[in-house]
């Protein structure tokens, strides 16, 4: 088995040197909530429940918050011109993995936000034109246009058998809503939805697929892996506009976790290496793909689950209590 | 670089059995399977085997000792076929650590180089005539050539062949002394020992050739026409099982796949054990396989024993049917664990004797975990199981944590535990009346909605006696007929009604009563007194002083084992669920934590350097659900729930008699 396993590796170059290195913050990184290096500003939550932007030897509190225990995720735009906040209340007393959370949206910079709207995953779409966020308790997907702030679309997701479930939501630019589901068998699926017709975009190659979706210049990005991780199956696919399916690009026998980033030309995911019992996994290798070439580099393996994520369009790459940072 | 790694190890291999291996250099560079896959490489060998034996056709076949000649002859082996009869030889019965050279020619002499035990094959030599030094090809009978090469190297080899020849299998079962039935128990250490005890014996090539014949009889089940030798090998077949017990048999058949490691050896070993030791009595596991079995075998009503162990055996013989259960009494996060894990976590965890419930239904994970530490603790709790257990019913599936939990706030006076209220604008006294409700129907509590709405109408008199509602789904009003729908009714949605949240109906003599109830929820729990001033006291705090119990801090895993050997433990704690599940839960930005009630309930291998799994509920999993986790990622989610905390607080906690 593990002779298969090294074999199965050599089939993925990895990295000359890692571009990888600790993210060192200028501001204490336990409360760090979002950044912008260029213009020395740092966005944070304060313990007296305040979400609150520091530039130079100020602050300012953006968002007041309900009481102390108040908590907040913000999230950056690739352009690092808005930003979207996610409010929570009721952070130590109230523990609710399906809470409505209140949505703020704000530019950066500013000293004001605007509430547009209550529930979880908040992300911005089509350069920062369209932001989507999902009602937990209505099963909703909610569109709304980032310039007038009106709500676009409400999408009601056919779900009753996974009661946490998040859908991944996309945005093409002929305003295509492109979101993962559960249908009826109990099954994930891509749909596409335009303001002719509902289609479905791609369906899982087995059974109990799980999809990622981001999207660059348009372009949507889909990753299936599997829910079963005894199972390693595990692909790529590109939805371009003038296609009414979505196409694979890659395939692999590994099993990716993790979302799926976009980053112009670059698509990264991470890879679950299992031990020779299949009991525990012991690697997890964040992967980049390059989109020139299709080519699938390892960019550094770790002795651990890692979580990896943006902050505008810089990968942060959180391991072990620590934090990494991709510079290119 | 791996290619040449393989090789050497192929050429020690060689070297053991006195043969040189000298691969020319254009070999090395011509081979093929640098960049390809295994599958790739035993396609080749099984082609240069087959380009071998071609070369080797119609040569002369020696099948005794007489054609061997011994005197004048001496016999080399075609290394490149043992070669390929190596990598294409099971893993299992190769990485045994012993001397090599003997282990390799036994398994020759048992013919356990092919699926048919006891396979003999004709293997290409070089007959070199002593007095002439002329070398010429040869096909010798594997079983004779072994023979021959043990005389000179292998004493220990020699006598087992010896005894097997003068006993029959079940005198030479008795001598390898087995584990008993009682010895397999489910437990770590006992498998360790039976492992090495099995690897030490000079009987282990006899016991693979066992489980070999074991497994070629299973595969073969359905075959028609037996040859003269597979009717041979069904007779040992039928005469190894008479001999052996369940247990016994399970641990030979499967040592064909596990054997290779100890580690997979007992994750199987036991695996297999604790489907046996369900199944003898499953109205033991009954909490436990009730909800999914219902599942499993599409039935609705109380299971018999015959029907657990059809459950049981189609659990084992597909073990992802049980992450993909959607019976109500097991309405969690999705998807649940596979059955082995399931069953395995199960039995080792500390919290058996809770019934199974439904935390998807509950919308506060801090009462999920709450009202199942408050029922563990809950003396009368621990007798009752299977009788409130009422699998028609899904809206009763976390009822009784519910009810604990009610009756713990009035006695604690902590008012906010239980926090969803139903209330009504009462004109009389010009104020609004509010009562604790729970969305779930029982007659005889007050929590009751129907009894908490007929409470009301009472009260508010639109109705003269307090009416017996009944709470339904909103589809099944409607199938009512008229007689039927005399009387109140409260209807649910079943998409969109937890029991802390739910929107309702209320329908007297079949008309809808206009909206004047409200459902407020402000259920809080101040988990472990985040406030810490004199009005809270925090959920942790009221249980050590409700239980009269200690607590301490659990920081590492050597101080979770220790403690969790006290009486009465129970340790619980919060995590982020981006950290505990991460597959669901991804975090999309830096600091992102979604706090993650949980209970530990046991160790899945205590007092053993193996594995230091640690059992953990998660509030929004079954509590029959039990996952196991590294204590590594498990202490991770912890602190990173506390880098979120306000006060950074720690909140891993045991509490303890």
């Amino acid at each position: 088995m593990l002779f298969i396993n090294s074999l199965l590796l050599l089939t993925i170059s990895f990295s000359a040197y890692s571009k990888i290195v600790p993210f060192i913050p200028k501001y204490r990184l336990e409360n760090l909530k979002a950044f912008v290096d260029s213009k020395n500003l740092y966005y944070f939550n304060n313990n007296r429940g305040e979400f609150v932007m520091s530039k130079g030897f100020k602050s300012y509190p953006i968002i007041k918050g309900q009481s102390k225990e108040t908590q907040y995720n913000a999230f950056l735009s690739s352009d690092y011109n808005h930003l979207l906040v996610e409010e929570i209340t009721d952070y130590l007393s109230h523990m609710n993995i399906r809470k409505m959370n209140k949505i703020w949206f704000t530019d950066v910079g500013s000293k004001k936000a605007n509430f547009i709207g209550k529930g979880v995953n908040p992300q911005f779409h089509l350069n920062s034109t369209w932001i989507s966020y999902f009602d937990p308790q209505n099963k909703s997907i909610i569109i709304i246009n980032a310039r007038t702030k009106e709500v676009y679309k409400k999408i009601l997701i056919q779900d009753n058998r996974r009661p946490y479930f998040i859908p991944d939501v996309a945005v093409s630019s002929q305003l295509d809503i492109i979101f993962t589901q559960v249908n009826s068998q109990n099954e994930q699926e891509v749909i596409k939805l335009n303001k002719k017709d509902k289609s479905i975009l791609l369906k899982g190659t087995i059974k109990h697929s799980d999809f990622s979706m981001c999207s660059s210049n348009g372009r949507i990005f889909i990753k299936e892996a599997l829910l079963d991780s005894s199972i390693k199956k595990s692909s790529l696919s590109l939805f371009e506009l003038q296609d009414s399916k979505a196409n694979r690009i890659h395939r692999s026998k590994g099993h990716y976790v993790g979302p799926l980033l976009c980053l112009p030309g670059m698509l990264f995911y991470a890879e679950k290496k299992f031990n020779i019992s299949k009991e525990k996994p012991i690697v997890q290798d964040l992967v980049l793909f390059k989109l020139k070439g299709q080519q699938a580099i390892i960019e550094k393996s770790f002795n651990g689950d890692i979580s990896y994520f943006l902050n505008g369009d810089k990968v942060l790459i959180n391991f072990d209590s620590k934090v990494y940072i991709y510079n290119e | 670089m791996l290619l040449k790694f393989f090789l050497s190890l192929l050429s020690s291999w060689l070297l053991l059995l006195g043969i040189s291996l000298s691969l020319q250099a254009n070999e090395l560079t011509n081979t093929p399977g640098v960049l390809e896959s295994f599958e790739t490489l035993i396609n080749v060998s099984k082609q240069r085997r087959a380009q071998i034996q071609k070369k080797f056709q119609g040569k002369d076949v020696l099948t005794t000792s007489k054609q061997l000649n011994l005197d004048q002859y001496k016999y080399t082996v075609a290394h490149s076929y043992i070669q390929t009869t190596l990598l294409m030889a099971n893993k299992s019965f190769l990485s045994q650590g012993r001397n090599q050279t003997c282990d390799f020619l036994e398994l020759l002499w048992f013919g356990l180089y092919s699926k048919k035990p006891g396979s003999r094959f004709n293997i290409p030599a070089s007959r070199e005539n002593l007095q002439t030094g002329f070398k010429e090809p040869v096909l010798v009978d594997s079983k004779l050539l072994s023979e021959i090469l043990v005389k000179d190297k292998c004493p220990e080899s020699v006598s087992l062949f010896n005894t097997i020849r003068r006993s029959n299998i079940e005198s030479l079962i008795k001598k390898i002394s087995l584990p008993k039935d009682n010895e397999f128990e489910v437990n770590l250490t006992q498998c360790q020992t039976t492992y090495q005890k099995i690897k030490k014996s000079p009987y282990l090539n006899y016991l693979f050739y066992l489980s070999q014949i074991l497994n070629y009889t299973q595969r073969n089940t359905n075959k028609t026409e037996l040859k003269n030798k597979e009717r041979l090998i069904f007779l040992k077949s039928a005469k190894i099982k008479e001999v052996l017990t369940y247990s016994q048999l399970n641990l030979i058949r499967g040592l064909r796949y596990n054997f290779s490691n100890l580690k997979d050896f007992c994750r199987s070993h036991i695996s297999l054990d604790i489907f046996k030791a369900v199944k003898k009595d499953p109205f033991k596991y009954r909490n436990l396989l009730t909800p999914y079995c219902l599942d499993i075998l599409g039935k609705r009503k109380k299971l018999t024993r015959n029907e657990y162990h059809e459950c049981l055996d189609k659990m084992q013989s597909n073990d992802s049917i049980c992450s993909y259960s959607t019976h109500p009494y097991t309405y969690s996060h999705y998807p649940k664990s596979p059955c082995s894990e399931l069953i395995e976590n199960y039995t080792s965890s500390l919290l058996k004797n809770l019934a199974p419930d439904c935390p998807a239904r509950l919308q506060n994970e801090g009462s999920i975990n709450a009202g199942r530490i408050i029922s563990f603790y809950n003396k009368d709790y621990e007798s009752a199981d299977y009788e409130y257990f009422d699998y028609k019913n899904p809206t009763k599936c976390f009822k009784n944590n519910i009810v604990n939990m009610n009756e713990y706030s009035k006695e604690l006076n902590i008012e906010k535990l239980w926090g969803t209220y139903a209330c009504y604008y009462n004109k009389v006294q010009r104020e609004e009346n509010c009562y604790k409700v729970a969305f779930f129907d029982d007659p005889n509590n007050e929590l009751s909605i129907t009894q908490v709405v007929g409470k009301i109408l009472k009260e508010s008199k639109r109705t003269q006696h307090q009416p017996n509602c009944l709470f339904i789904p909103e589809r099944k009003l409607k199938s009512l007929g008229l007689k039927k729908s005399q009387g109140c009714h409260i209807t649910y949605d079943s998409n969109n009604c937890f029991f802390d949240k739910c929107a309702i109906k209320v329908f007297q003599n079949g008309r809808e009563v206009p909206t004047f109830i409200t459902i407020k929820n402000q259920s809080r729990i101040d988990y472990y007194a985040y406030q810490n001033n004199s009005l809270s006291i925090g959920f942790h705090r009221s249980l050590k002083q409700k239980f009269k119990l200690k607590d301490s801090k659990v920081y590492n895993l050597t101080q979770l084992e220790e403690i969790l050997d006290r009486k009465n433990v129970l340790v619980h704690g919060i995590g982020c669920a981006e950290d505990l599940l991460p597959s669901s839960f991804k975090r999309r930005v830096i600091n992102q934590c979604n706090p993650l009630p949980f209970i530990i309930s046991g160790l899945k291998a205590r007092k053993n350097a193996l594995t230091s799994s640690v059992l953990v509920n998660l509030s929004i999993n079954s509590i029959i659900d039990v996952k196991s986790y590294e204590w590594k990622s498990l202490n991770l989610a912890v602190e990173n729930y506390q880098k979120n905390h306000p006060t950074r607080k720690w909140s891993l906690y045991a509490l303890y008699k």
